[in-house]
This record gives C-alpha cells, sequence and structure tokens, in this order.
C-alpha cells in the first residue's frame, strides 16, 4: 500500500517535470500572466495601500516619493517578467545599499505582495512565477 | 475501551484547537509581527522540534523572522490498532536562529501488554530539544537552510525496553538537516524538498530504550520528505525515515508517512496523515493515522 503510494507520487513528480517542460513553449509569457503593465500598476497600488497599514515597515517608506516608488517597483517588476519596460534605476544593490533593510521586512513585503496579488485575483502559478523571479534579489537587498 | 480513548483523544485535540481559536484572532495574520512566509513554520513532529510528522525539517518553529522571536504549542495523536501515541509539546524560537522544544510521548500497548502478560499499559518518554540554524534560508537563498539539532531523550518507563533487550533509558539523537522550498518548482506550485541525518541508537525513537544486545553503537541513518504547496494553506506531501535494528527480540522497521497539512493562518496548523510503521515489537503492519493540531504565537 505503502509503497504503492510512493511509487505513484514519484511517478507524478517524474510526469510533472517533464510535461512542464514540455509544455514551455505554448505558454503566455509571466508578462502577460500578471495583466500587462496595466495589472502590474495594479499590484503595486494594492501592495502600496498594505504597506501603508504594515506597522513592520511602513516607518521605511516616510518622506519616500510613492509616486516615483511605484512606478520604479512596477517597472521591475515588469522587466523581471520578461515584459517590455526598462527598469531605469540603478541595480538592486545599489537602490538598497546603506539602508540596511532586514531579513524581517524583506519577509514582510514578500508577505504583503502575496497577499495584494491575492486580493487582484492573481493565479497560485503565476504568484510563484513572480515570486521566483523576485527572490534571488534578497541577496542584493537585506542587511546591505 | 480503544474507541474510547480514541475519541478522547480527538475531542481533546479539537477542544484545544477551539481554546487556540477562541483566544486568537483568526483574520489577524496583518496584525502579529511574525513575518516568515504561512507555512514556512512547519508543523511539530512527534519528538517537538518543527518539521512534519516524524522528520524534522532545518526550519525553525512558528514565524518569526531573524528580527523576532516565534513560538508554538501542539497536541498529536496517531493510532496504529495495536499502539497509540500521544504527544504534547512546546517549542520557543529566536531570531530563526535557535529553536529549543520539548515533547512529552506516551505510547499505549494493550496488546503486547495481553500478549506477554505485561504488568504495565503504557510508556513514556521526555524530550527536550535544541536546533540551531547554521546558515542559509529556506526561500532567499540558492543553498538550502541548514540546521543541526540535538535531542536528548529520557524513556521514563524503562521496564518492557529493558526486558527486551534496550540498554540504556536514555540517549541523545544528533540531527543535521537540509531543507530548501522551490518557489514554482512542481507544475508552478512551490516544491518543498526536505532530508535529514540522524545520528542515534534509539529504539522505536527511544519509546523502546536506547541502544540493544544486537548492535549498541550509534549510527548514521537517513530521513528525507517532500511536499508540495497546492496553494499557500495547503500542503501535501510524504515522508520516510530509516530506523535502527538494534534488539534481536523485536524487529524494528523504516517508517512511512504520507500528510495533509493544512495552515489556514499563521496561528493554526493541522496536519493529518496516513502512517506505516511496519512491524513495532513483534506487531506486524502497524498502519493508521495520524492527527496533530499546532497553534503558533
Amino acid at each position: 500500500m505503502m509503497n504503492a503510494i510512493v511509487k505513484l507520487m514519484i511517478g507524478i513528480f517524474v510526469c510533472g517535470f517533464l510535461i512542464s517542460c514540455a509544455n514551455k513553449q505554448n505558454q503566455p509569457s509571466l508578462y502577460d500572466e500578471l495583466g500587462q503593465y496595466e495589472g502590474i500598476d495594479n499590484i503595486v497600488r494594492e501592495l502600496i495601500f498594505i504597506i501603508a497599514k504594515d506597522e513592520r515597515i511602513k516607518v521605511r517608506y516616510k518622506g519616500v516619493n510613492m509616486q516615483h516608488f511605484k512606478k520604479g517597483l512596477s517597472d521591475y517588476i515588469c522587466q523581471v517578467a520578461d515584459g517590455p519596460c526598462q527598469y531605469a534605476n540603478e541595480n538592486m544593490k545599489q537602490v538598497h545599499a546603506g539602508h540596511n533593510y532586514t531579513n524581517t521586512e524583506f519577509n514582510a513585503i514578500v508577505d504583503n505582495l502575496i497577499l495584494a496579488m491575492e486580493q487582484r485575483g492573481i493565479p497560485v502559478a503565476t504568484q510563484n512565477k513572480l515570486l521566483a523571479k523576485l527572490a534571488p534579489a534578497y541577496k542584493d537587498v537585506v542587511y546591505q | 475501551m480503544k474507541i474510547s480513548r480514541y475519541c478522547f483523544a480527538i475531542v481533546s485535540l479539537f477542544s484545544s484547537g477551539f481554546v487556540f481559536a477562541a483566544t486568537l484572532d483568526l483574520d489577524s495574520d496583518s496584525t502579529i509581527s511574525r513575518s516568515r512566509l504561512l507555512a514556512t513554520g512547519g508543523a511539530s513532529t512527534i519528538e517537538g522540534a518543527a518539521g512534519g510528522g516524524i522528520v524534522p525539517m532545518a526550519v525553525l518553529s512558528g514565524y518569526g523572522a531573524q528580527e523576532e522571536q516565534g513560538a508554538v504549542a501542539f497536541g498529536s495523536y496517531v493510532d496504529t490498532g495495536d499502539y497509540q501515541l500521544e504527544v504534547v509539546g512546546a517549542s520557543v524560537s529566536w531570531r530563526n536562529r535557535v529553536e529549543l522544544s520539548f515533547a512529552q510521548q506516551k505510547l499505549t500497548h494493550d496488546s503486547l501488554t495481553a500478549a506477554l502478560s505485561l504488568p504495565t499499559d503504557s510508556i513514556s518518554q521526555r524530550i527536550i530539544s535544541a536546533k540551531v540554524r547554521v546558515l542559509g534560508d529556506l526561500i532567499y537563498t540558492p543553498v538550502p537552510q541548514i540546521s543541526i539539532g540535538v535531542q536528548h531523550k529520557k524513556n521514563l518507563d524503562f521496564l518492557v525496553p529493558g526486558a527486551v533487550g534496550a540498554k540504556k533509558d536514555s540517549g541523545t539523537d544528533i540531527n543535521l538537516t537540509a531543507t530548501k522550498l522551490i518557489l514554482g518548482g512542481f507544475f508552478n506550485r512551490n516544491l518543498l524538498l526536505n532530508a535529514n541525518l540522524r545520528y542515534t541508537n534509539a529504539n522505536q525513537t527511544g519509546l523502546v530504550g536506547f541502544g540493544g544486545d544486537k548492535n549498541d553503537d550509534k549510527e548514521v541513518l537517513p530521513e528525507v520528505s517532500a511536499g508540495v504547496l497546492l496553494n499557500r494553506q495547503w500542503l501535501v506531501g510524504a515522508e520516510y525515515r530509516q530506523k535502527p535494528n538494534n534488539l534481536s527480540f523485536i524487529k524494528e522497521d523504516d517508517w512511512q508517512t504520507v500528510f495533509v497539512g493544512w495552515f489556514p493562518t499563521k496561528r493554526i496548523a493541522v496536519v493529518a496523515a496516513y502512517v506505516d510503521l511496519g512491524e513495532v515489537a513483534t506487531f506486524k503492519d502497524q498502519t493508521g493515522w495520524y492527527l496533530s493540531l499546532q497553534g503558533s504565537f
């Protein structure tokens, strides 16, 4: 019984990888899945509303030009999602250098981004694809 | 007799759930300052450390990030027909760096008592554990999160374990664990991969004592688990735990589970599993159900 279940699960895993590799060609881009620039912009607006109420991180946004932040983040997400955008700022390391952003703050932002995507009705698979593209920025953002 | 005990355990698990639910605001994810993502604190293993059900993970209990604290309390129940295991425990974690946990286990063995005319019908064990995150982050670093843990176990009813050949009533396991959450790693669902090496001489986790007539040396045994997060709240997966075979009188088989974990909020985790413990102290085919409830603070 148990061995059968384990074998079945391994089988599903292997098939899953093969199918997901084979399907890559015909799928819409992540940029399209997010609703193109307008969809990304809506997610970022939602995110800013959530950040504004978040005691852990809102102090970090005091004195920040939120229009500038909104455009910058939307452009950045557009670019990592392979959309037709050029993120105008310097790289992530330079943007965050000297602020000593913490692991807690990074987690809080990711938590809030997921919440924003949930509220915009972004499917789980699309959420995960975007998070996978954003996660490597951790090393350039935290404790810099 | 067994049915009534089973019902009691279920009722006590769920009543503790209602206590958690009643004392905590279920919709207040954003108001508690525990910042790690939902489900990344895992559940509580039967030995108290954060993980799945039978295999620990490198993650630390609760949801505290590196500038925060976390804590959990849990109750678990397993019934394999001839045996029932009740576990209660708690755990605290500091800055996503150090985890300290406690678990009290009670194994009830009516069938064994009847078969061997034993004077007792249960064995209890107390486990105190510490775990340190050595490097990496579950999600954000290319390397897996790696932790080292120590579990000190004290068997409180050594009469039966001693009679079947166990050498000691206490022992210490050392765990080296690596865990990685691959975002979108399986059909664009998040994939959880976990491996643990346990240095141990515990028989049936220590419930049947430590060391034995056949082998008294500690050995390194592998344990693995994997799961897929269907969405933020639902984790399905399986675990495998290799076991020692120290006693000539009673054979010990490897353990396996398939589980479903539900993380409705950062406050609550519920895990249900089908377990296959193989042969346990002369009783073959010990399969059954596992239920665990955890509250996080």
